[in-house]
């Protein structure tokens, strides 16, 4: 879809096209960024009529990275508002956090704990727990790359941050997940 | 160093699960993860984390939703940004009937208070007729 078209066509029919396509997806990011359905449905009203209203920028390049980026930029704008302790900066990680990352021996050798071992006997609420105590940039990369399965410049164009930063969440939410998950009980 | 090798290490081996390394990369990566028994346990603890996640339920959108953001969308036109998004739940967003209950209990509690305050005055009013009285009779 060219801008010409876009600027052509009714924009009601042109938001119908770009953004509803996206809805499920659009409603799951909102979903595990917010915590719960009620809120994610608000962040998608709002998301909505945010993208109705300027659909007009819509660059006709990506619908599903443009829809998203506004669905998470109005979950971050309502996160910071309502919940701002969960807007956590990941360079910000707790000291638990950081051991979490790093049972490491010695020699550097990452040590494969008996809780490692039986990580994956995890149900699916024991990971949707963990997931949840992710802060949300390390959760939204995880959601992107594995729930709505986008590649690396799609969620670096999301998130707008770099593909190497997108990597070093990625790599880090993992790490974290898999220490939460060794460690429960 | 052996810190930032480490850290390339896991960049590396989550882009190759995730399909994102070049074809050369990738060749290099396999052959270092055929030799490499710390390696591939990571990398298998990888796989297991990413089956989990993606296994979990998905959320389904509420069907309810579409006909509210069609009805927002009615209410708006594009371009007008200085209109304030309205975010919330019908119940919420209907605040005029919260308003109106919360003026109905103030209305109860203010006629309350009128009757107990005219109720006090004239009590008041009595006492002072019964003094006024009781002086006119002492004339």
């Amino acid at each position: 879809m060219s801008v010409a078209i876009v600027q052509n066509k009714d924009e009601r029919a042109v938001f119908d096209e770009v953004f509803l396509p996206h809805m499920a997806e659009a409603y799951r990011l909102a979903q595990w960024l917010t915590g719960n359905s009620y809120d994610a449905e608000d962040v998608v009203q709002d998301a909505a009529l945010r993208a109705f209203r300027g659909i007009k920028s819509f660059g006709a390049v990506n619908a599903r990275a443009w829809s998203l980026t506004i669905v998470r930029n109005t979950a971050y704008s309502w996160l910071t508002k309502n919940r701002p302790k969960a807007v956590v900066f990941t360079d910000d990680l707790s000291t638990a956090e950081q051991q979490g990352l790093e049972h490491e021996g010695p020699q550097g050798a990452r040590i494969e704990t008996p809780e490692e071992i039986a990580l994956f006997k995890a149900d699916a609420e024991e990971v949707q727990h963990a997931l949840a105590q992710l802060s949300a940039q390390f959760r939204e990369v995880i959601v992107l790359r594995e729930m709505n399965q986008l590649n690396y410049r799609d969620i670096a164009e999301i998130t707008n941050v770099p593909i190497g930063t997108v990597m070093s969440r990625l790599s880090r939410g993992r790490q974290l997940l898999i220490a939460l998950l060794g460690d429960r009980k | 160093m052996i810190a930032s090798m480490r850290d390339n290490d896991q960049l590396q081996m989550n882009a190759y699960c995730d399909g994102e390394l070049d074809p050369a990369s990738a060749i290099e990566f396999e052959r270092r993860l055929a030799g490499d028994e710390t390696l591939k346990a990571q990398y298998n603890r990888l796989l297991s984390l990413r089956r989990a996640v993606r296994s979990l339920p998905q959320y389904d959108v509420p069907a309810g939703l579409q006909a509210r953001i069609q009805s927002a969308l009615d209410a708006d036109r594009p371009g007008q940004a200085s209109r304030p998004v309205q975010v919330g739940r019908p119940w919420q967003r209907s605040w005029s009937f919260q308003a109106l209950a919360a003026a109905a209990v103030f209305g109860a509690v203010i006629s309350s208070s009128v009757m107990v305050t005219m109720e006090r005055y004239d009590r008041h009013q009595d006492v002072a007729r019964a003094v006024v009285a009781g002086h006119i009779r002492g004339l």
